[in-house]
């Protein structure tokens, strides 16, 4: 089986154990709560069951065809395809343009990064946190000029801050001891 | 329509409507440069700072992203050979050529001046047509106003280039987060598992910059190529570009039609229109073997078409809330986040702002015309910057955005987690412009749907019953039965509808 076959079935499989989920909770928790019962009006259950049965249904068919159907490069084997196709395909397939492609490692530590800054964003606050932020970013996207990367750092923070909190007057994260105190 | 053009006057002729719609044209353009970004980032970045602004100055800052952003993909395709967007696609096939010619100050040029005309003729279509549709929709009720939901949400899955049952799930995954939070009929927290930050439902900024902005730059920063910088001369177009798009007046004004023709069909896009208006072109010139060598008539029958799709596009988002494209699909969003409902209801409580919009269409492109020739050294420049440079930002003004909406950390985490959904989503091919399009018309397919089966004491038979209901429910199965169809045997049809409407001998490929 091929690995696109594959992945469309466990793909569907996901499909389903999700919509089984929803179907799980409008058939317990909507049911202890009332909400299940009666006509259109008062039924909060009928939709969501309507809409998970047809993610059933579709990710069924999406299985069956996945076996049935060739794949998309057994289709264009011996198949020349079109201009607009061809400009398509360079466009969306979207082939690695760089010898510099990031491995895998490195983009689970930079959503780490995010993941932590956002962690931290809630306890020290936009002005505190950000810069640092940045300027890991830049350096893990292979910026190796230290001052570039401090430059770039604390403008970006900067720009930001000031038009979101001056000009938007919207309140950034303080964090716990509400900085900036101005 | 006179209280339409009257009442958009008095809101949109004032200096802060008008720069930010400049603004939003000169960011747009920005956008719309950098491969990989494209207008519906654009968007969708901005929509959290909209909020903050009255309707028709944060409505005109998105139309003019969205106006702006059609048209920059052409340089980047012009110059690069890399379109901005897909959209700008078909321009590369005779922009870059003529570049390589040493022509690229005229074929930018070209660009410019053919998406904003034809940007303005799509814009008089919708300021005409789009009334007199929401005049008709008035009359609907919810069985017909669920039909054409379900239209909208079919049509943007059957046109995905992935799988179209691929395109039919995402959607259904959009109607059940659109389903999350507070049921509108009984008040009873649906989905919500105790959270009291759920009970108002997934917040829509929060959603789409995970999904479309978070899961691109993952994958920019997969991609690689972060660190080139491309060799480019900075110049500025002659204005005889203008004579030399006007001179083509036959093939602008077919251009034009066509992209706002088929931009107003709900999911079809600047696309199909762009290649469509490039096919007709070349059948229809005395010399069709010279189109792809650098032609200037290629450029504005591309250039045209895709941006005339805008004005096309948004004549049934406004009109029947029906989104032409995932773009018009946030536009329809930031109306709701602005805490209006589009639709012909909009038409008839708010014509004011409903005009506001058109002249906020109109003032975006002719400013698309103004900067993009007056400015394009500084189009071309913004070309130069790195990715590595890039990314970093798009992620700070992604977070800080989100977080501006409601000054909510809860939406932050949201769009983390929406980040990662549309990461696997795309890796796995299924599309994410139906779920977006799912979630903004969620609040109108459920209380269309239910409100029908309660005045038909809940039978399905009113969906049939109803003439108007069951024409577009026709419409819709044929449509679903029309993916049935193997796609060679669409291309001939296609080949053969385009031979017969040039009424000339097969063209060569």
């Amino acid at each position: 089986m091929s690995k696109e076959k594959l992945w469309n079935l466990i793909s569907a499989s996901f499909c389903i154990a999700f919509a089984l989920y929803v179907l799980y909770l409008t058939l317990t928790t909507f049911v202890q709560d009332q909400a299940s019962g009666g006509g259109p009006f008062a039924n909060s259950a009928f939709y969501p069951r309507l809409v998970a049965g047809l993610i059933i249904f579709l990710s069924l068919l999406l299985g069956a065809s996945s076996l049935i159907q060739k794949t998309k490069r057994e289709k264009s084997r011996g198949t020349e395809k079109d201009e607009p196709a061809r400009v398509l395909d360079q466009v969306e397939e979207k082939q690695p343009v760089g010898e510099d492609k990031v491995s895998i490692v490195r983009i689970i530590a930079i959503a780490i990064v995010l993941i932590v800054y956002t962690v931290l964003l809630d306890l020290f606050g936009y002005v505190v946190v950000t810069p640092f932020l940045m300027a890991l970013l830049f350096w893990m996207l292979r910026i190796r000029n230290w001052i570039s990367v401090a430059v770039l750092s604390v403008v970006s923070t900067f720009v930001l801050y000031v038009f979101f909190a001056s000009i938007l007057e919207v309140i950034l994260p303080p964090g716990r001891y509400s900085l900036p105190w101005w | 329509m006179g209280g339409i053009f009257s009442g958009g006057l008095e809101t949109f002729l004032a200096p802060q409507p008008i720069m930010f719609a400049g603004f939003g044209v000169f960011m747009g353009i920005i956008i719309g440069v950098l491969p990989g970004i494209g207008p519906l980032l654009g968007v969708i970045l901005f929509t959290s700072i909209i909020v903050h602004l009255p309707p028709v100055v944060g409505m005109g800052l998105l139309i003019g992203i969205y106006v702006g952003g059609s048209c920059g993909g052409a340089i980047s395709a012009i110059l690069l050979r890399i379109p901005g967007t897909p959209i700008a696609a078909a321009t590369l096939l005779d922009g870059y050529p003529m570049a390589q010619k040493g022509k690229s100050p005229e074929a930018v040029g070209i660009a410019i001046t053919a998406s904003s005309l034809g940007g303005l003729l799509g814009g008089f279509a919708l300021v005409f047509v789009s009334p007199l549709v929401a005049k008709i929709a008035l009359k609907f009720g919810p069985p017909e106003y669920f039909a054409l939901t379900v239209t909208g949400l079919i049509a943007i899955s059957v046109v995905a280039r992935e799988s179209t049952i691929k395109g039919l799930i995402s959607a259904c995954f959009g109607l059940i987060i659109a389903s999350i939070g507070t049921d509108p009929f009984t008040g009873y927290d649906r989905f919500t598992f105790g959270y009291g930050n759920l009970m108002g439902g997934i917040r829509l900024v929060a959603l789409l910059v995970g999904l479309f902005a978070i899961s691109e730059m993952f994958i920019q920063i997969e991609q690689g190529g972060l660190n080139i910088k491309p060799d480019i001369k900075v110049f500025r177009p002659p204005l005889s570009v203008v004579l030399t798009v006007v001179r083509n007046f036959v093939n602008l004004l077919r251009a034009s039609f066509i992209g706002t023709f088929i931009g107003s069909l709900p999911g079809t896009g600047g696309v199909a229109s762009s290649f469509i208006s490039y096919a007709m072109a070349k059948a229809s010139s005395k010399e069709p073997e010279e189109f792809g060598t650098g032609k200037p008539e290629g450029i504005i029958a591309t250039e045209a078409a895709n941006n005339a799709c805008c004005g096309g596009a948004l004549i049934p988002s406004l009109a029947l809330a029906i989104p032409g494209d995932p773009i018009t699909a946030v536009l329809l969003g930031a109306l709701m986040l602005l805490g209006l409902l589009p639709g012909p209801e909009l038409f008839r409580q708010y014509p004011d702002i409903v005009g506001g919009l058109f002249f906020a269409y109109i003032t975006a492109n002719i400013f698309l015309f103004l900067l993009g020739l007056l400015v394009t050294p500084v189009f071309v420049s913004i070309l130069k910057i790195r990715k590595n440079r890039l990314i970093p930002m798009i992620l700070l003004l992604s977070i800080v955005g989100t977080y501006a909406v409601q000054a909510s950390i809860f939406d932050v985490w949201s769009m983390w987690f929406f980040g990662l959904v549309g990461y696997a989503m795309r890796k796995r091919g299924f599309p994410l412009a139906p779920l977006v399009i799912a979630k903004v018309l969620g609040p109108i397919v459920e209380p269309a749907f239910r409100r029908s089966l309660i005045l038909s004491a809940g039978s399905f038979s009113i969906f049939v019953t109803r003439p108007i209901a069951l024409i577009i429910l026709i419409f819709n199965v044929i449509l679903l039965l029309w993916t049935s169809i193997p796609p060679e045997k669409l291309k001939a049809a296609r080949m053969a509808t385009l031979r017969l409407l040039s009424k000339r001998s097969p063209a060569k490929s």
